[in-house]
């Protein structure tokens, strides 16, 4: 392996392991998380509501193109109607947490780095050290908790609106009736499948919080260091929400 | 700790950063009550060392202690305390931008003493603003002040604790003469209102006399010379000479050997080795 290679691979197991400390250390700062709840119930209503229009067109399309591909090749052996069975399943296991988390990753994430980058490159974070306010409790714990909690909320909301998209191909295009379908739905869709996914969407949540709050605290170098760490922040949040996705479905169905 | 001892109490501080060392073997004594003015180029590191002095950084070696605590060795209760009883005002005033006057002044007062009612607190932040010549401000964004208010504003919430020792980075840099003239003024008043003991690090020569019972001059990592401001005036070292003068050539300039700086350097204040 290169120098160069070997060099960029230590920086990101670090940056890795000072994003986990940085989630463990809101984790246990969330005993005290009453007294921040104002702030929590802020952030969530503005990571939450941003995101809704967001979420419902990805849904649908999710929905819709995942009823449109299987419908195709069932359709070949006249088993079309078993994309009632398809959709939901893929929907809350699989693609409603991780959509979602694209979408706030993109969406919450990179304002996380943003705005606390912005604060620690205009010295505000150093600021509230000196006043003896603990930034993780006061900027980080807010966040994660608040994001940890509204993305299970949002992942169902997506998890519905696709699951009608795709009932709403299967009856444009398949052949299908909404009763058939829905049927289908409610016969096969089990209670493991709606906890694994909200399980995996309140990871992502933590995930996509502490990577936003990490690069943001340690952003440095003006206006440049701040736009750097809210591209990395969007572009490590993809790589951990896929291996993390990885690692929690296989805990899950192994 | 007694009210003799040294408020801050540095020896043999040495800090290196981005393989540069910045800070070598720098010793220095801030007596209860006084006002030391830190002057000095910019980059040899000056607000380094104030960030020792509030814990923001761990020297590499050395003993940096203030008011009674050491902050290479004191864990995060600690410092905590300690800060508590500090105040620091940011170059920029580091006002958190999305909060006004009001809320930035009272924040250490809501996030680290409790028990007080928002009454108190509200008149403890009008009589603050009030000590640093501000009122009717407090519903004010910090991107609707100019620069100097900011620098009053900060300074404000550094003091809504009643501290027992203020810090100041460059309090006057980028404000206009007058600006700076009343900036000095109220950091004379701390003194004798608030009867605390302050740091200022400064590269202003005229601010530097005009608020400092004594100056240091930082140079090569080391505190080069201490005095009152007569001393300073008196003092016929070249390298100070240079600075005080503001002339381009001289020692500091020169880029010119340890060795030969060490041969300059004043008798009474001898290095610290």
């Amino acid at each position: 392996m290169s120098a160069r290679r070997q060099e960029g691979m230590r920086a990101a197991i670090e940056s890795a392991g000072y994003t986990l400390g940085l989630l463990a250390r809101a984790a246990l700062l969330s005993r005290s998380s009453w007294k921040k709840r104002a702030e929590i119930l802020s952030q969530s209503t503005v990571c939450g509501f941003g995101a809704f229009p967001v979420a419902m067109v990805v849904g649908a399309f999710t929905g819709m193109v995942l009823a449109l591909q299987a419908g195709i090749t069932l359709k070949t052996w006249g088993q079309e109607a078993l994309i009632g069975v398809v959709v939901p399943a893929s929907m809350v296991r699989e693609m409603g947490p991780v959509m979602t988390a694209f979408i706030l990753a993109g969406l919450v994430g990179s304002t996380m780095a943003a705005e606390i980058g912005t604060m620690a490159v205009s010295e505000e974070i150093d600021a509230l050290e000196v006043m003896s306010i603990n930034p993780v409790y006061y900027l980080v714990m807010p966040r994660v908790l608040a994001l940890s909690f509204v993305t299970p909320v949002l992942t169902l909301y997506v998890d519905v609106v696709g699951i009608l998209g795709g009932a709403f191909v299967g009856d444009r295009l398949l052949g299908l009736t909404y009763a058939e379908y829905m049927r289908n739905t409610l016969d096969t869709l089990d209670l493991k499948d709606i906890y694994s996914g909200l399980f995996k969407a309140f990871l992502f949540g933590a995930l996509i919080s502490s990577v936003g709050c990490a690069q943001g605290l340690r952003a440095t170098g003006g206006a440049e260091g701040v736009g750097r760490a809210t591209m990395r922040t969007v572009v490590i949040c993809f790589v951990y929400i896929l291996i993390f996705d990885y690692i929690l479905t296989w805990l899950f169905y192994h | 700790m007694t009210p003799t001892d040294p408020v801050i109490d540095i020896a043999e501080l040495c800090k290196t950063l981005g393989g540069r060392r910045v800070l070598n073997r720098l010793s220095l004594q801030v007596r209860r009550g006084e006002t030391l003015a830190i002057i000095g180029r910019s980059g040899t590191g000056k607000s380094v060392l104030l960030k020792h002095i509030v814990g923001l950084m761990k020297p590499d070696s050395g003993r940096c202690s203030v008011l009674g605590v050491d902050t290479a060795t004191a864990g995060d209760a600690g410092i905590g305390a300690l800060r508590r009883r500090v105040g620091y005002l940011f170059q920029s005033g580091a006002l958190l931008a999305a909060m006004d006057v009001l809320e930035n002044v009272a924040l250490p007062l809501r996030e680290c003493e409790s028990g007080l009612s928002e009454a108190r607190i509200r008149e403890t932040v009008r009589e603050t603003l009030a000590l640093v010549n501000l009122e009717g401000v407090e519903s004010r964004m910090p991107s609707e002040l100019s620069g100097g208010m900011r620098k009053r504003v900060g300074l404000a919430r550094a003091i809504v604790r009643r501290p027992e020792l203020v810090l100041y980075d460059e309090p006057t840099s980028g404000l206009d003469p007058i600006g700076t003239s009343s900036i000095d003024d109220l950091i004379r008043s701390m003194k004798s209102v608030l009867n605390v003991t302050q740091v200022v690090v400064t590269h202003d020569m005229a601010s530097a006399r005009r608020i400092g019972d004594r100056i240091g001059l930082i140079w090569e990592g080391r505190i080069y010379f201490v005095g009152t401001p007569a001393e300073l005036e008196a003092t016929d070292d070249p390298t100070v000479r240079q600075f005080v003068g503001g002339l381009t050539t001289g020692p500091m300039t020169e880029g010119i050997g340890e060795t030969q700086l060490l041969r300059n350097r004043p008798r009474g204040d001898a290095p610290a080795e």
